[in-house]
């Protein structure tokens, strides 16, 4: 009962300044939630949504022949790429700085008598200026090869067209002519990509009943990860407080009446996984009534997988309380693990766009945990017996912090 | 003089502190040298590399070939469908580190392994698939592509290998398809021996143009110095130094002017404002404090990951207006942020809420490096000091003069108004 009111003056210290607490707690989780969403694809941003977010590239050719324009016509249907116009005569150098500058993704270089060179010999000659270190850079990579190997294709089919066509004993009458047919025969053999006989179907793992998109797959990353983040740095405050009251004597003097010190660390502990649940509770309200993720399909679990995760925050933030010697050191005690854990836990970025190295490593952190177990919650509806291995890791990590702080709670008076 | 006196008083008690080094260099180094050990550049030696992890996939082979084509030949061995080749080309081991292929015979079998996540994607070859790769039907086939929703880039990439070879097994009854479209516009018909003669020169022309490195030329874009060359693990590195080096230079500049509350809450300043000294003389050795502390954190970090981590920084001309902007601002925004507070038990929530918040969102950028959203990031980072400073550092690095002298000058004028603010309030405090 002691401890349940000291965790009630030390929710009142916390909420006094009710101003800033509800901006960090409440308002900077939600801001980050919808810009890392965002980032992923979630309400209609980069790759998630129905607008033209096509990636766009210039094509740079000096000649306009009915084999670069069904070759432009080609890159213009791709569901990867889509064309902007080069207004102006550019040149290289600020071709190269514009891929820098990311004004767009990759710039096509045509050669000059590219057409002949295509019908004459076969080949499709070209050069393409992009980052390869980026998914964009990729992406558009993998997309030029494919309608590279399209052309190469497109270019034998035409020249056994006409091939064919001579064998018949139907040989041209002038070369214009033939080059007529081979651009025809070109332009069918590329157009006929854009409706090929065998297409992909992508679906996922999903909650019974339901077929999840990727606006969803981006809140359900971002959100959790952010509760999680912010649960962290959220502590530089409420540890302060542990610090304040040995600084100011405050704890003497406590120690001096009734209560024991057992009541007075479970207090702070309180307050903490307190203040920690608040946060949990209103942005599983925010992102089950704004962003669409069904905590509510496994309510219980995410009842004790919010539980477990701020008992192992309430943990660490007693460890960093009792550790700081002066109030601003609590930031670095926090902001450490708050970096380390969010960022090899995966909060910030999915994990499989890391290294392995990294996949293997955030297994020993908490956030991976709590990110593990709602994203189970939100994307394959998760019950409580799916979510008890990611509960039951938080508990030991609450444990494995706990000892510390009370080891040094018992050791050190002031 | 004694302003100078006053800073460099101040500036050996910053350097005499433990947790003050601690802050400045400890963290952002340790940060980065996790990183680098993560991906690999910490005794892995020169050609450490980021890499992509494995992908697990199953293959649910269900094509049921064609009885008009009973047999495929490939590379010494016979297949009864398209689907099958499929299934041995993922298994070949040039493919090995992108995918780990294994075999099911039942659908709902590989969709538990993805939903268990004992695999990453599940793809499933329909029973026409060889009559419709083949054109001998105008159904059109589809490849089911399962995946587990957590997965992007890996299940990504398999599907885009799978589909490349799906689109040579597709292109010869494509090809063959547009060239009898254009022989019948000069009405002519082949017969059906003319038919499976061109279908084998097209086999034979698909075959040979699977490969478009022969066609296409990458050209790097601009870099800093024209360094086309630089691994992807440098750059991780370099940004994450670099957000690192802005996030806690702010916290540096915001601790120092925090020394002006600490010393009044200790009296030590008021002992100083009754000797002869003027008021405004130690405020601004104070302030002075504060940059050069800033001034030495930001040389040393910036020198330390050029000879330790191999950071290319870009031109050092491009660096210095950065360097000055960095140091100016962050110096400017303690001072601000500090005479807003009224003691040193406020300037804990500063800490946590203000610092960690707009820091967090200035260098956002970071976390953003190589995704979709990179170029969506552009503008919301420079609603934070902090953002226009990873600007200025990005485009130093980029070799791109322009864009480092506008950020860094966008840098000066935040901190002129803030250093004009700060400067205010607090001669007006302790006037």
């Amino acid at each position: 009962m002691k401890s349940l009111d000291l965790a009630i003056k030390d929710l009142y210290q916390i909420f006094k300044e009710w101003k800033t607490a509800l901006i960090f707690l409440v308002a900077a989780p939600i801001l980050f939630t919808l810009m890392f969403g965002f980032m992923f694809g979630g309400f209609n941003g980069p790759g998630g949504g129905e607008t033209d977010d096509r990636l766009p590239i210039w094509l740079v050719t000096p000649e306009n022949t009915p084999i670069t324009d069904s070759f432009s016509d080609y890159l213009d249907s791709s569901l990867t790429i889509r064309l902007e116009e080069l207004e102006n005569q550019v040149e290289l150098p600020d071709l190269k700085q514009s891929v820098a500058d990311q004004e767009v993704a990759a710039v096509l270089l045509l050669p000059q008598n590219f057409s002949q060179v295509v019908r004459e010999e076969g080949r499709v000659p070209m050069q393409v200026i992009l980052d390869e270190n980026t998914t964009a850079g990729i992406a558009v990579l993998q997309e030029i090869q494919s309608a590279v190997s399209r052309l190469k294709m497109a270019a034998s089919t035409a020249q056994l067209a006409i091939q064919t066509y001579a064998d018949k004993d139907a040989g041209f009458d002038a070369v214009t002519e033939q080059e007529t047919f081979y651009d025809l025969a070109f332009s069918q053999a590329l157009s006929a990509w854009e409706n090929p006989p065998v297409k992909a179907e992508n679906l996922q793992t999903a909650p019974e009943g339901e077929q999840q998109t990727s606006e969803e797959n981006a809140f359900a990353q971002s959100l959790p990860g952010m509760m999680a983040q912010f649960a962290i740095a959220g502590l530089i405050g409420a540890a302060e407080i542990i610090v304040q009251e040995r600084k100011s004597g405050a704890l003497d003097r406590l120690l001096g009446t009734a209560v024991s010190k057992a009541a007075i660390l479970a207090g702070h502990w309180l307050a903490m996984f307190g203040m920690i649940f608040f946060e949990f509770m209103v942005l599983i309200i925010f992102g089950q009534l704004f962003l669409r993720l069904n905590f509510l399909g496994s309510p219980l679990a995410t009842l004790m997988l919010a539980a477990a995760s701020c008992a192992f925050v309430a943990s660490l933030g007693s460890l960093v309380g009792l550790l700081a010697k002066m109030p601003e050191q609590t930031s670095v005690f926090a902001l450490i693990p708050m970096f380390l854990f969010a960022g090899l836990g995966g909060a910030w970025v999915p994990l499989d766009i890391m290294g392995e190295a990294v996949q293997k490593v955030s297994r020993f952190t908490p956030v991976y945990w709590i990110m593990t177990g709602y994203k189970d919650i939100l994307l394959r509806g998760a019950g409580l017996n799916e979510v008890l291995l990611p509960f039951l890791v938080l508990v030991a990590f609450a444990v494995l912090f706990f000892i510390p702080a009370a080891i040094l709670f018992y050791r050190k008076r002031t | 003089m004694k302003t100078l006196t006053i800073a460099l008083k101040d500036l050996s008690r910053s350097f005499r502190s433990f947790f003050a080094l601690a802050f400045m260099f400890g963290v952002p180094v340790l940060t980065t040298l996790l990183f680098a050990f993560l991906f690999g550049g910490v005794g892995s030696g020169e050609n450490a590399e980021f890499t992509i992890p494995t992908t697990a996939v199953i293959v649910v082979n269900q094509d049921t070939g064609s009885p008009t084509i009973p047999g495929f030949d490939l590379e010494g061995e016979t297949y009864s469908s398209l689907g099958a080749v499929l299934a041995g080309t993922l298994q070949e081991d040039n493919l090995s580190e992108l995918m780990s292929v294994s075999l099911h015979a039942e659908i709902e079998t590989a969709k538990a392994a993805v939903d268990a996540k004992d695999a990453g994607l599940a793809v499933i070859i329909p029973p026409d698939f060889t009559e419709a790769a083949t054109g001998l039907t105008d159904q059109e086939a589809i490849i089911t592509f399962y995946q587990d929703p957590e997965l992007s880039l890996g299940p990504q990439i398999v599907q885009s290998i799978v589909m490349s070879i799906v689109d040579g097994f597709s292109s010869t009854s494509l090809s063959l398809t547009a060239i009898n479209s254009v022989l019948a516009v000069n009405d002519i018909r082949l017969s059906q021996e003319e038919q499976i003669s061109l279908v084998q020169d097209l086999s034979r022309a698909a075959q040979s143009q699977t490969d478009p490195g022969d066609s296409l030329t990458l050209l790097s874009p601009a870099s800093a110095g024209g360094d086309s060359e630089e691994s992807l693990l440098s750059m991780i590195l370099r940004s994450v130094m670099a957000g690192m080096m802005i996030f806690y230079a702010f916290f540096t500049g915001t601790t120092s002017a925090q020394m002006i509350l600490q010393e009044e809450e200790d009296g030590t300043l008021q002992r100083m404002f009754i000797t002869p000294t003027r008021t405004r003389t130690i405020l601004n050795g104070k302030i002075l404090a504060g940059f050069l502390t800033v001034v030495v954190q930001v040389t040393v970090l910036l020198v330390f990951a050029n000879l330790v981590f191999g950071i290319n920084w870009g031109p050092f001309l491009y660096l210095v207006p950065f360097t000055i902007g960095l140091v100016a601002l962050s110096g400017a925004f303690g001072l601000f942020i500090m005479s807003l507070v009224k003691n040193t038990k406020q300037a804990g929530v500063i800490y946590g809420g203000v610092l960690t918040f707009s820091g967090m969102l200035g260098i956002s950028s970071v976390f953003t490096v190589g995704t979709p959203a990179e170029a969506a990031f552009k503008i919301i980072p420079l609603v934070v000091p902090q953002g226009w400073a990873m600007k200025s550092i990005e485009a130093a690095w980029s070799g791109n003069l322009s864009q480092s002298l506008l950020f860094a000058g966008g840098m000066l004028v935040w901190a002129v108004v803030l250093f004009f603010i700060g400067n205010t309030r607090f001669n007006k405090r302790f006037a």
